[in-house]
């Protein structure tokens, strides 16, 4: 298994290489961003990992709504991400409840 | 229950509404399938990081 960037950083993209089945080799993602997951054997086989720096994140449901609770009230700036599209983010006021839709493109 | 017993309720159930977190929401659009939206940090503000 390998990955070839971490948030788009190439420098912190390795290989872990394969290993027997009921192993585990642990790994610290650091750094917040999109992680795609490779197989060196197999191309078909991919995944991502979205490494997020706060615990407030979501995973929208199959007609694209999403919803992140209890975060504190304040001003961020919230990343919507797709595999294969362009990252969009857009700066919330969080004052009790707020709404950010995104168009992502290719 | 009294005149000030009331009042006093009725103050810390304001208090407790405004003291919640609050929610996010949205929709994400113009690709198919599932996305992932999350907050990010911003300069001067830190909400709490699980790094």
């Amino acid at each position: 298994m390998f990955w070839l960037s971490v948030g788009g950083n190439k420098k912190l993209g390795h290989n872990l290489g394969t290993w027997p089945k009921g192993e585990k080799r642990p790994f610290k993602f650091d750094s917040p961003g999109a992680v795609p997951l490779l197989c060196n054997v197999h191309p078909e086989m991919a995944g991502y990992v979205v490494v997020s720096p706060t615990p407030y994140f979501a995973v929208t449901d199959k007609s694209g709504q999403y919803k992140i609770e209890n975060v504190p009230d304040g001003t961020y700036s919230v990343v919507a991400w797709h595999e294969g599209a362009k990252n969009q983010s857009k700066s919330v006021n969080v004052s009790g409840s707020a709404t950010a839709d995104f168009t992502l493109t290719k | 229950m009294n005149y000030r017993t009331s009042v006093a309720l009725i103050l810390v159930a304001v208090f407790a509404v405004a003291a919640q977190a609050g929610t996010i929401s949205g929709k994400v659009s113009g690709v198919a399938g599932e996305s992932v939206v999350y907050v990010d940090t911003i300069a001067g503000r830190e909400p709490p990081s699980i790094f």
